[in-house]
């Protein structure tokens, strides 16, 4: 379990970005975090996997407080995916996987049987596995999503923190890492996640955590926390959620959905 | 093929291709000596043989060729795996081994001892001092700004300190003797193995054996450095231990390169991208093998140089006349290849 309390976090003393925050996140669930832009959503999570050091309060991972593990324990737990990451460097999408392995392999070593079957296997949940000789930075920005997720992944750690996951990703793209996450969550990992788009909590989240100037605005289930009012004091703007139904080939789904009104 | 299946025979090559090329150097020079005479002197080391050659061959071979070849080997070497480093911790492909100042501290160092009409071993302690110094004040520089461990701002000192012992230099030319002290001056600013001996490679290989086992050890470590600080940490890599090690390390190699043998721009810099277009960009494939092509260019160039009868070219200067030319060929045939 990752258990944050009263996080507080500022860049410049004179204005603080997280002034109390505290959430739990078990295995299993996807937390995905709503607020607008600035409101300190990734400097939440950099407090989290302790790229910053917090002024107050404290994190802890499993019960171990995550300042004081050391980097590679820390890396054992928890996974972070970027937004994007620039590898300036031809490197293959296999070498990029196996990356993730590092916290595993003891100083000087050369990856094990056991870390390239644990990148394979990442690779494959992903399905990225029919690009592992591929460029990393030739690839499209979906597949690069995807394969930095199977870095994560190989990683092993059972807590993965996925900053803006969808963002830049086409509509697809998006839907596929959304599966992908409501998939690992079902298997028992714990998702940390943001998203600009309320209406993806709908389909990948479990709960809801909204963040509104530096402290926690609203939390719980995405059916009870993202509503026509929290939406619209969170954003500023009149929002409206609403049930919809479609149906597929596969049977009838029902689905809330948000419609931003636009006079 | 990819670069990872091709390596194990790009190895081979460059590994035959060097002992080929150190065998053959000893062919190369003012002295023509017989491959067999080369051979006997050489055996006569290990075994008791009947000397049939004069002794002046004897020590052509062993106290002048030898110990040119070796840090021709070395130096190349040294420069090229400095260069791959730098660059993959920066995360920049334009990154020189002289990044962070080593070469203008060297250089006021060498200059600075030259106009004392220091001894050869003299100017070389001052170099490396000078060296060592501008690199401790680049990071010292980067420090002050309370963000000692910023890549950018480490850059920003190494530039700064750069032009600070560029600008020292000038000062010691502009007070040297015109007659004897600035030429030796200039020449050693423009990088020569000439005058080697078999003591600088005593010195050398050591501080080149250490320097490379340990960033060896790093390899997987370093790779993961450029994905980005952030990330690296996340993945479990001790970011501040890994930028220092490179730092150290690399610094190493330069600055007793460039204390041996002057200033040899070019190599550092370019030598890694050919690497990186064969083999790719994993650190621990991609700094063995720009070390081999390293070794066997400057090898190479300064065979030229020796061949070359009546004058004695300067080898910083050679490397890019010679080197920009095969680059150029090199850089068109691969990305065919790809």
């Amino acid at each position: 379990m990752i258990e944050a309390k009263h996080v507080q976090f500022c860049y410049h003393n004179d204005a603080p970005v997280l002034k109390d925050v505290s959430f739990t996140l078990e295995k299993g669930e996807s937390l995905c975090v709503l607020g607008p832009n600035g409101t300190g959503k990734t400097t939440l999570f950099r407090c989290v996997i302790n790229l910053h050091k917090l002024q107050g309060g404290k994190v802890l991972i499993d019960g171990k407080n995550s300042a004081s593990l050391r980097a590679e324990a820390r890396a054992r737990l928890i996974a972070y995916v970027p937004q994007a990451s620039a590898l300036t460097f031809p490197y293959t999408v296999r070498e990029t996987v196996l990356m993730g392995r590092i916290a595993h392999q003891k100083l000087g070593a050369s990856p094990s049987h056991k870390d390239k079957l644990a990148a394979e296997a990442a690779m494959e949940r992903l399905d990225v596995l029919h690009m592992a000789q591929c460029r990393f930075h030739e690839l499209s920005g979906g597949e690069r999503q995807l394969v930095l997720v199977a870095r994560a992944l190989a990683q092993q750690a059972e807590y993965l923190v996925l900053d803006e996951p969808t963002s830049s990703l086409d509509y697809a793209n998006q839907i596929r890492i959304l599966q992908v996450i409501k998939h690992l969550a079902s298997d028992g990992y714990a998702i940390l996640m943001t998203s600009h788009l309320p209406d993806q909590t709908f389909l990948a989240a479990t709960r809801v955590l909204m963040l509104k100037d530096g402290l926690v605005f609203a939390c719980g289930a995405p059916e009870a926390t993202v509503t026509s009012q929290n939406l619209s004091a969170l954003y500023g703007l009149d929002v409206c959620v609403t049930e919809a139904q479609a149906t597929f080939a596969a049977g009838a789904y029902k689905s809330k959905v948000c419609i931003p009104s636009m006079p | 093929m990819k670069g990872n299946a091709r390596y194990p025979v790009l190895m081979s090559i460059f590994i035959c291709g060097l002992i080929a090329a150190f065998f053959l150097s000893f062919l190369i020079g003012r002295y023509p000596i017989a491959p067999k005479t080369v051979t006997d002197i050489a055996l006569s080391r290990l075994l008791h043989m009947e000397p049939y050659w004069e002794s002046t061959l004897e020590k052509v071979v062993l106290q002048v060729r030898l110990p040119r070849i070796l840090l021709a080997i070395l130096v190349g070497g040294s420069l090229s795996m400095a260069g791959a480093s730098y660059q993959t911790l920066f995360k920049n492909p334009m990154v020189s081994p002289d990044i962070l100042g080593v070469s203008a501290g060297a250089g006021f160092g060498a200059a600075f001892a030259m106009l004392q009409n220091s001894s050869w071993a003299k100017i070389q302690l001052f170099a490396l001092a000078g060296g060592l110094a501008a690199v401790g004040l680049a990071y010292l520089v980067a420090s002050l700004s309370g963000r000692r461990q910023d890549l950018t701002i480490l850059i920003l000192g190494g530039v700064v300190t750069s032009s600070l012992f560029q600008s020292l230099l000038s000062v010691i030319k502009t007070l040297a003797d015109t007659d004897s002290q600035l030429p030796s001056i200039t020449f050693w600013l423009m990088g020569s193995l000439g005058k080697g001996n078999n003591q600088d490679v005593l010195v050398m290989l050591p501080a080149v054996v250490v320097s490379i086992s340990i960033l060896f050890l790093f390899r997987n470590r370093i790779d993961a450095l450029s994905a980005g600080e952030d990330e690296a940490l996340s993945m479990g890599v001790n970011v501040p231990l890994v930028k220092l090690v490179v730092i150290i390390c690399s610094t190493l190699l330069t600055v007793v390169s460039v204390s041996i043998c002057g200033i040899i721009g070019w190599v550092g810099m370019v030598v890694p991208h050919i690497a990186r277009a064969l083999t790719g960009a994993s650190y621990g494939r991609l700094s063995s093998l720009s070390f081999l092509i390293g070794a066997l260019f400057l090898l190479i160039i300064d065979n030229i140089i020796r061949g070359i009868p009546g004058v004695e070219l300067p080898l910083g200067v050679m490397t890019a006349l010679i080197g920009t030319p095969v680059f150029a060929v090199m850089l068109a045939r691969v990305k065919k290849g790809w």
